[in-house]
């Protein structure tokens, strides 16, 4: 079976990750959850990577998460110290947890390990402005160069002895590195403005691949709309 | 023969750095010139004012004897001439080889059958067949090199200019490059440190000092290939 | 600091949703061909430092120079948050899709405030700059987590006692980007005064 039309794969996922963030059933979030954990399998993307995202990422969902216990009103079940843990918490807590990786497992399997150009791709064929488009092209293709240019930056003034410290000096070492940082993206986008005059560029970035709708994407089409209203049921009900 | 630009009586400097004054050169089809001067001579900035990425203080540009003033008026000279960047880094600015060179002619308009046979050509020209898919940041400096002349290529100037193109060539690559110079580019002016190297590939040699264009005769060329060895 | 999936309700997520929207239509409107490479290459180059991490005492902070941007970009800060916080979302699962609006919102609209604010001390020699550069960032950074606080309350009961810690933790951070701001400022005002437009 062919892959999804990259387009359809961006459709789906934010149809899914609006209905799962916003629903209101156990149902709904319980089904989520089976079947993200049910596109993983299928799509082989079960490795450290992903264990590593799903538990390590998100420390601003581990504070909301372990907060709300505390702090919601209801059914006291625990006392910690001077704290009480409530029912009512632990389930709202437990809720959004699910919810949450449900959407970052699905993600996960459609976009993470793709290639981020193709995604692009599929923004602008599905109509996006032009200009946004062009941004994000940009920034991707520059993004690994910049990467490499800080890292150097960086080696660079370890070997002349610096040490990250939290200290004043120490910070004014890391605005310089940053500051350089900028400046050497500034006066490479001149370069490669004046590339792209020389090039006949005028606003319009012409585009070369164009996306071609295989028999099997209209499967993919039904069976992702078919799950999407199902979703939508179980979630408003 | 009309030469193809001309520049009358030029004077440049950035802010605080003066660097050409009441400069003359003209630039023709069919000749292979070499550039070579000391680091900061403006070789690199006199390439930018022929494409009119710098606009002079003074003096005239024409360009098939027509006078160039406006942004404007330079569109077919960066159509007609191409120019290698010292970076190729900045030149190959989309992700696929592909899309890299399918940019510049999308750009003049033409048809995409007509692009995909100019970028088959090109990469075989080159020797790159099979790149079309490679990510073009992935690429190492020499192969980076090739895809930005191939770039420029694409467009199917009548004259290229090309600023330190051997930098970061291995052997095999450099060859390459010479024989393409040699054997299948009649128009070109090639800015180098190499001196070796322009002998060459090229026809006629220009040393370029304190704003000043002076051409080598055979015998100073002699001399200053001595010098360096 | 990104709000995540999950969290928020619906009306909060549109309300940030149609905000962001327009900051980035105005945003869009702003860029020329001209001022699209550039927006773009400083836009990834604000993506690869905020990967960075600083030492801060025992933890370690990393920045987020919204401040900054908004000093460089102006209204075209909303797209890069834009397309910084989606990258973020599709590469490594921070923030997320759904909160994409409000967070963008969030940290564009703040660095906006801040940078506005920032930018009345640039006429004031290399002084005002270093001034201006900390006001820019500091502020960026404090507005971002008080919208951030106002977001969570608007969530309900629950969750005002978390929306009172993220306000507190946003304080050292805020202190540090507006440090760090003000000297990047002076290092950009001495060699590329242009960079501020
Ligand atoms: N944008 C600029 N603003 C100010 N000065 C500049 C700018 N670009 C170049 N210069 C200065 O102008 C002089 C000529 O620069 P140019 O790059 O043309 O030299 P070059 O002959 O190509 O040198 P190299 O052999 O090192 O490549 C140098 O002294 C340089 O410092
Ligand atoms: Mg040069």
């Amino acid at each position: 079976m062919a892959r999804p039309d990259p387009r359809l794969k961006v459709l789906f996922c934010f149809g899914y990750a609006l209905l799962v963030a916003t629903a209101e059933t156990w149902e709904a979030v319980f089904w989520a959850l089976c079947s993200s954990f049910l596109f993983a399998f299928f799509w082989r993307a079960w490795s450290l990577t992903l264990l590593k995202r799903l538990f390590g990422a998100d420390f601003f969902l581990f504070f909301v998460v372990f907060t709300l216990p505390f702090t919601t009103a209801g059914n006291a079940l625990l006392q910690v110290g001077p704290f009480w843990i409530t029912k009512e918490g632990l389930l709202l807590a437990l809720f959004i947890f699910c919810k949450s990786n449900a959407i970052l497992l699905t993600t996960y399997v459609f976009f993470a390990r793709n290639n981020v150009f193709e995604l692009a791709h599929a923004l602008h064929h599905l109509y996006l402005p032009s200009k946004l488009v062009q941004l994000l092209f940009f920034t991707l293709r520059y993004l690994e160069l910049l990467e490499r240019e800080f890292k150097r930056l960086f080696e660079a003034a370890k070997l002349r002895g610096f040490v990250p410290r939290t200290a004043l000096r120490s910070y004014r070492v890391w605005a310089y590195l940053f500051a350089s940082l900028f400046l050497r993206s500034y006066d490479r986008s001149r370069r490669i403005y004046e590339a792209m005059l020389l090039r006949g560029y005028q606003g319009y970035f012409p585009v070369w691949h164009h996306f071609s709708w295989a028999r099997s994407d209209f499967f993919w089409l039904i069976g992702g709309s078919i799950y999407l209203i199902f979703m939508a049921i179980l979630a408003y009900r | 023969m009309k030469p193809l630009l001309e520049f009358k009586n030029l004077s440049f400097g950035y802010p605080g750095r003066p660097l050409f004054e009441g400069f003359n050169f003209s630039l023709k089809e069919g000749s292979r010139i070499g550039l070579i001067g000391p680091n900061g001579a403006g070789k690199s900035t006199l390439l930018r004012l022929m494409l009119g990425l710098e606009r002079p203080k003074a003096g005239k540009i024409y360009f098939r004897g027509q006078e160039l003033k406006k942004e404007r008026d330079f569109y077919p000279v960066r159509r007609e001439i191409g120019l290698l960047f010292q970076d190729p880094e900045d030149q190959l600015f989309c992700p696929t080889v592909e899309e890299d060179l399918a940019f510049g002619p999308l750009n003049l308009g033409l048809s995409r059958q007509e692009v995909a046979k100019r970028v088959a050509e090109v990469l075989q020209f080159l020797g790159l067949r099979g790149f079309e898919k490679r990510l073009t940041y992935r690429l190492s400096g020499g192969e980076k090199r090739l895809v930005a002349l191939g770039s420029i290529l694409t467009m199917q100037p009548k004259y290229i200019l090309l600023d330190e193109p051997t930098g970061d060539l291995d052997w095999k690559n450099f060859q390459k490059l010479v024989s393409l110079l040699q054997n299948k580019m009649t128009s070109f002016l090639v800015v180098s440190h190499d001196f070796e190297f322009l002998e060459l590939v090229c026809e006629e040699i220009f040393w370029l000092e304190k704003g000043r264009l002076e051409p080598l005769s055979k015998g100073q060329r002699r001399g200053i290939y001595f010098a360096i060895k | 600091m990104h709000i995540s999936e999950g969290i928020l309700p619906a009306s909060v997520l549109i309300a940030g949703g149609v905000l962001s929207l327009l900051g980035t239509a105005i945003g869009l409107k702003r860029l020329t061909p001209e001022t699209i490479p550039r927006a773009a290459l400083l836009t990834a180059a604000a993506f690869v430092a905020s990967l960075i991490h600083l030492p801060l005492g025992p933890s370690s902070v990393h920045l987020v120079f919204n401040g900054l941007l908004g000093l460089m970009l102006g209204m075209a800060a909303f797209p890069a948050f834009l397309i910084c916080l989606f990258l973020q979302a599709v590469l490594f699962q921070f923030g997320g899709l759904t909160t994409l609006g409000v967070n963008t919102f969030n940290l564009a609209f703040a660095g906006i405030v801040g940078a506005w604010f920032g930018k009345f001390f640039f006429r004031f020699g290399l002084r005002g700059v270093v001034v201006g550069g900390f006001i820019a960032g500091a502020l960026a950074i404090f507005l971002a987590g008080f919208l951030v606080a106002l977001e969570l309350f608007l969530a309900g009961e629950s969750f005002h006692a978390v929306a009172k810690l993220i306000l507190a933790a946003h304080l050292p951070v805020a202190l540090v980007e507006g440090v760090v701001s003000a000297f990047i400022c002076l290092y950009l005002q001495k060699v590329r005064p242009e960079i501020f437009q």
